[in-house]
């Protein structure tokens, strides 16, 4: 084997735009190798600083690779954030206009790289000038650091958590799993783990699991199933009402395989390291309400946006109205987070809208009582979130709305055989997706539990064996990780 | 604390260990199992071959094509070159007719092209699709490139009236088809197909080994040109009514051809 090594230099240290360092490439596994190894000798040999100090210049090489020069911009942003927040400690006079500072510093970065081009296309269509779109580069993660440095700022100015030593919140703020997709990790929580890294058996174990699980979801299941889809909602008028009603309940397992298979090797990554991240989904589909559903489905963010913006909007201090209202503007903004597009206003208003009324209709009672009730509410739950993940994935509006256009006009049960034949393996990975997605979580604690106390050579044999799995179903390219553009 | 370093420790070794099988441990690596890759410089060992031609012949009863070709004076003179070729199928052959179109070119050939995504025998056979199309460009040869779609249909005979309906269409008309270029063993459909067109009359693309797209079905375009060579060999020196091709490959690698219809893939 004759190999190219500048070649294999390049991957491995340079930046290029269309390869970032993403879990499933074999790039990100070396690099992996070797950051467990420089860290497990520094924690081992009493060291702790020195492996912290290693995580933390990983972390921003990590983020290089993923979008180039804007390491720098973070960075700045990085700098300025903690020197904004001494500030504010420290000056009495001057608190509240630092504090003011730290929270709209990254919300103009993130506003600038985010939302220009959506504000110049709808300026322009409103007033018919013709400013010209500048060619802004979004880089990956910084909607999800710029919530990260907003919740520190917020829990600092409520004493919630002292103000840690720079690197300390450099690597909260930075360190890589979490860096360009979450989970968005508090500080009160991350923080106080890195006086003492657990490294246990069983921790360890269960991260290794989850690195495989997450690895399994995105590789076999999430890209393959991508496949289907992306030909039905490149051109959903093609295709009948059935063949658009399987993309739509493909995408909803797609998104979700794809998402949360990225949390779960960023939470297996951590814990292997000794830090614990929190969990970021716990079975969304299996809710039974809309309210339910978003305390299931990226609760990292869910549980951020009520924290830092439904409560701080009154929450439901100020009336039933208020809450409504609260609850509405709450969802449209983490519509907008998700995306510049009124695509994702609209997803994110709807969701909002669904909030309220489950919230009238039912009060506080997120579950239904009685098991018909129960399989009611999760039916309806199941199929309006499946159904506006529609305004999640179509390229644009008129898209969407010829998806469900097409499932409203032309869905034939007889169809549903034929689309069967044809597209087999795709029908049976979605079915056994949902079959594995509704598995009782003592049943995945056990299976963790189990595979963390089986021996090595029969881990060794599992690991071999998934990865053997993963190459086989792996499509040409890695597909990129939904969250990435977010 | 100890022992959690030991299990640290091991699974460090592990990922190392299977990084290392997976990169460069064929010897131990079972037959098939695929291995990650690193880039790899590959120097040739000859000069670049352009194109690389592989021939499929299909045994071609000399004496009835020359009966035939006597007989009708319409397709009997091959020395007239067809001109107009009507090339249809499914979205096997996106990539198909972007080479056949540089070999026409070269020859002086019109090839229209018809792609109808999704589409299988049924489509075509309960339709008056081609015909339409034939009367518009009135091809002196058509190609028909479909049954990818029924490769998984057991019992292809239910397919028996769509395909009589689809040659009762061509009609006189000299016709080639092309077998799908199957990514998977096929549940009679090629049987079917080659029995009722018979020698000279079906390409048997099944027999190429052809690398895929990453859905696992559609040939890659380079494999699709290869695809498209092996056709036009056929056609010239297999098929039973003959069209003349050079020896040589076309100078360009890919052309459009002369028109292309991109019918909607919806059930008719």
């Amino acid at each position: 084997m004759h190999l190219d090594w500048q070649a294999i230099w390049h991957s491995l240290f340079v930046y290029e735009k269309d390869s970032p360092l993403i879990f499933p490439t074999l790039t990100f596994w070396v690099w992996a190798i070797v950051v467990f190894a420089f860290y497990g000798l520094a924690l081992q040999f009493g060291r702790r600083q020195w492996g912290l100090l290693w995580l933390l210049a990983f972390s921003i090489f990590f983020y290089y690779k993923s979008v180039g020069e804007f390491v720098i911009l973070f960075l700045s942003i990085l700098v300025l954030e903690y020197l904004l927040i001494r500030w504010m400690k420290k000056s009495q006079k001057f608190s509240r206009i630092a504090f003011v500072s730290a929270i709209v510093i990254p919300l103009a970065f993130l506003g600038y790289y985010k939302y220009t081009l959506f504000f110049i296309e709808n300026w322009n269509f409103l007033t018919g000038s013709r400013i010209e779109a500048p060619d802004i580069f979004l880089p990956a993660g910084i909607s999800f650091y710029t919530f990260q440095m907003i919740s520190y700022v917020v829990d600092v100015q409520r004493h919630r958590i002292p103000v840690s030593s720079f690197w300390d919140y450099a690597l909260y703020i930075a360190y890589f799993p979490q860096l360009v997709a979450g989970p968005i990790v508090r500080a009160e929580h991350f923080l106080p783990q890195l006086a003492n890294p657990q490294i246990d058996p069983e921790r360890l174990g269960r991260g290794f699991w989850l690195v495989l699980q997450g690895l399994v979801k995105k590789v076999v299941f999430a890209d393959y199933i991508a496949q289907y889809n992306d030909l039905i909602f490149a051109t959903p008028q093609g295709y009948s009402g059935m063949e658009n009603l399987l993309a739509v309940y493909g995408y909803a397992l797609q998104i979700f395989y794809d998402f949360s298979g990225y949390s779960d090797v960023a939470i297996g990554i951590g814990r292997m390291m000794g830090f614990d991240l929190g969990i970021n989904f716990s079975k969304p589909y299996l809710s039974t309400s809309i309210t339910e559903f978003w305390r299931r489905w990226h609760i990292s963010l869910s549980s951020w946006l009520r924290d830092y913006l439904y409560i701080p909007l009154g929450g439901n201090r100020h009336g039933t109205f208020r809450t409504y209202i609260n609850l509405f503007l709450t969802m449209l903004i983490g519509g907008l987070w998700h995306g510049a597009s009124w695509r994702f206003v609209v997803w994110g208003g709807i969701h909002g809208i669904a909030l309220a009324i489950h919230r009238a209709l039912f009060g506080k009672h997120i579950m239904p009582q009685s098991i018909g009730r129960r399989f009611i509410g999760w039916f309806l739950t199941f199929h309006l979130v499946s159904m506006l993940w529609i305004f999640f994935r179509a390229s644009d509006f008129s898209s969407a709305l010829a998806v469900l256009s097409q499932i409203g006009t032309d869905t034939h049960v007889s169809h549903l055989v034929p689309l069967v034949e044809r597209r087999s393996l795709f029908v049976v990975l979605v079915l056994i997706g949902y079959l594995l997605h509704a598995v009782p979580m003592a049943w995945v604690e056990r299976i963790e539990k189990s595979f963390a106390n089986s021996p090595f050579i029969a881990k060794a044999i599992i690991f071999i064996v998934v990865i053997q799995l993963i190459l086989e179903m792996r499509q040409t390219h890695v597909q990129p990780f939904i969250y990435f553009q977010f | 604390m100890k022992s959690g370093w030991k299990v640290y420790w091991s699974y460090w070794l592990l990922l190392l260990l299977t990084l290392l099988l997976f990169i460069n441990a064929s010897p131990i690596l079972p037959e098939g199992w695929e291995r990650l890759s690193l880039p790899e410089v590959v120097e040739p060992e000859s000069p670049p071959q352009p194109y690389e031609i592989i021939t499929i012949r299909v045994p071609t009863p000399i004496k009835q094509r020359d009966q035939i070709q006597k007989q009708d004076s319409i397709i009997g003179d091959t020395s007239a070159a067809p001109e107009r070729i009507l090339l249809i199928g499914d979205s096997m052959i996106e990539w198909l007719c972007r080479r056949l179109a540089s070999w026409c070119k070269v020859q002086g050939y019109k090839l229209y092209t018809v792609i109808w995504p999704s589409s299988g025998l049924v489509w075509w056979g309960r339709t008056d699709t081609l015909r339409s199309f034939i009367e518009a460009y009135k091809p002196t040869y058509v190609l028909v490139s479909l049954g990818s779609n029924e490769l998984l249909v057991p019992n292809p005979k239910r397919f028996a009236p769509y395909l009589e309906r689809i040659i009762e269409q061509v009609g006189e008309i000299p016709m080639v088809w092309i077998g799908p270029p199957a990514w998977t063993k096929d549940k009679g459909i090629i049987d079917f197909l080659k029995r009722r067109l018979g020698p000279g009359r079906y390409l048997a693309s099944e027999r190429l080994v052809m690398e895929r797209l990453s859905d696992g079905a559609h040939p890659t375009p380079k494999e699709a040109y290869r695809w498209a060579d092996t056709l036009v060999v056929y056609l010239r020196d297999s098929a039973l009514y003959p069209l003349p091709f050079p020896q040589e490959p076309p100078p360009g690698k890919t052309t459009t051809p002369h028109r292309t219809h991109l019918l909607s893939p919806h059930a008719p």
